[in-house]
């Protein structure tokens, strides 16, 4: 008799403590995973403008990628110019409006494949204007001017940006920096 | 002092004594016209029971300069005015005054100040003669080192507040300066302030050196570049971009640096080393970049 109370004593204590320990994790992993990463929750309304001042120019840097490609002949400096646009992008599948055929809409590796050697000239033209921030990105409106045998074309464009943490390798180390990336393109 | 000096006195006073009588008057002998006269003969007469003539005051109270002194009756007459018992009694009176409220001559104003002057001038020219000018060129090409990629602070100064390679202040003949640069090995030296001139020859941090270039250079030879990134770049490398304003700070490796000096963008060129750390194999292990 003495014995089954003390084991089922035993039982209850252990129960009552993997019940407990249960309860904890799941209350901390709630709260790591409700940290918040938004742009507003970190930084300042000056450090956001800091912030799509450079994205402004890393489209910049896309266009004068775009404008090598479309006048190198170099396979395999065309293939460098490639992998660097690619890395401004989240990905080579990111939607982008196909500035010479008709559908209108692309990916970005149809797109360099259609831009590569095609000697056609890209210029950002006009105000640069950012909206539409929220949570992790906003917008950047601009007119692109394409000049292609002869013919100019401007195109109105409204690009997405994300600037949120990632972990990123230095090294033997890694660590969690804020990444911004070019998005899809209206 | 002269006589016409106590006269010209006595003639303040009995405008101060008319002027507790009639307050109104604001004026000076100047402006002391015909009315003023009349009530000064009527003051005077009913005080000192004496005439004095309007001609008088005219010929000898209103002119701002005398030729000669008035006679002793009237001089009596205006230092009994003004509460004294004759001119003898104030011309006493006034000497012991100015000499406890001696006013120096102007000259003598001048002339301390003229003084001054140059004692300030000499003094200043003594402490810019203890200045030093420093010159800071490349150790291997003697070519002077573009300032703005050299920070020179006193060595004991802990805060390392910069100072102007044209002049290193010093109230020492001697000064011990610290010149650091991204692109240079840090080098410290001593400077004689008062010799004038001082040369100081930076050794360059070589690849520090090559970086600065691929920063500027175009896509020529861009194969090269990126095998020549590859071996002076560590693989840990920390490269550090601030934003406009030190507003924040966007942090790439060493594949994301050398993509952008392998293929140079616009944004490149706006790009300055402000710092640069090699690690124990001499190589580039963080980049501390600021946008112009």
């Amino acid at each position: 008799m003495k014995t089954t109370r003390s084991v089922l004593s035993g039982l209850a204590r252990i129960s009552f403590l993997v019940a407990a320990f249960l309860a904890f994790g799941s209350a901390f992993s709630q709260q790591s995973s409700s940290r918040d990463n938004s742009l507003k929750a970190n930084f300042s309304s000056a450090a956001i403008v800091a912030w799509q001042e450079r994205s402004a120019e890393k489209i910049t840097d896309f266009y004068a990628y775009l404008n090598l490609l479309s006048q190198e002949s170099n396979k395999e400096l065309k293939a460098q110019i490639s992998q660097n646009i690619e890395a401004l992008f989240a990905s080579e599948n990111v939607s982008v409006l196909d500035f010479f055929g008709s559908d209108k809409k692309t990916n970005l590796a149809t797109l360099l494949q259609t831009v590569s050697g095609s000697k056609t000239r890209f210029d950002v033209s006009g105000k640069i204007s950012y909206d539409n921030l929220s949570g992790n990105s906003w917008t950047v409106s601009y007119s692109l001017e394409v000049l292609r045998n002869g013919a100019k074309t401007v195109i109105p464009i409204v690009q997405t940006i994300r600037l949120s943490p990632s972990r990123k390798s230095f090294g033997n180390s890694d660590k969690v920096v804020w990444q911004q990336v070019l998005g899809e393109m209206k | 002092m002269s006589e016409l000096e106590h006269f010209y006195r006595l003639k303040q006073l009995v405008l101060l004594e008319y002027g507790k009588h009639f307050p109104f008057f604001k004026g000076n002998w100047k402006t002391f016209g015909s009315q003023e006269i009349a009530n000064l003969i009527g003051l005077i007469e009913e005080k000192v029971r004496e005439n004095v003539s309007e001609k008088w005051v005219y010929t000898h109270l209103k002119p701002e300069a005398n030729e000669k002194l008035p006679r002793k009756d009237m001089l009596d007459i205006m230092a009994k005015f003004v509460g004294f018992s004759g001119w003898d009694e104030f011309v006493f009176t006034d000497v012991k005054h100015q000499a406890k409220t001696r006013k120096f001559p102007k000259w003598l104003y001048l002339t301390l100040l003229l003084i001054l002057i140059l004692v300030g001038f000499f003094v200043f020219r003594q402490k810019n003669a203890s200045a030093a000018t420093v010159e800071i060129k490349d150790e291997f090409t003697k070519k002077t080192v573009d300032s703005k990629d050299v920070k020179i602070y006193k060595a004991d100064d802990s805060s390392r507040t910069p100072i102007a390679p044209t002049e290193i202040p010093s109230t020492e003949k001697e000064t011990r300066i610290a010149v650091e640069s991204p692109f240079y090995k840090r080098r410290e030296i001593v400077v004689k302030t008062d010799s004038g001139k001082a040369e100081i020859l930076l050794t360059p941090n070589d690849k520090a050196m090559m970086v600065k270039a691929f920063m500027m250079a175009d896509i020529k030879d861009w194969q090269t570049r990126k095998r020549q990134l590859d071996a002076i770049l560590s693989n840990e490398l920390e490269v550090l971009i601030s934003l406009e304003n030190d507003l924040g700070t966007e942090m790439l490796n060493k594949e994301e640096f050398s993509r952008m000096l392998v293929i140079p963008t616009p944004s490149l060129k706006k790009m300055t080393i402000t710092e640069i750390r090699n690690d124990e194999n001499d190589k580039i292990s963080f980049i501390r970049i600021s946008q112009n």
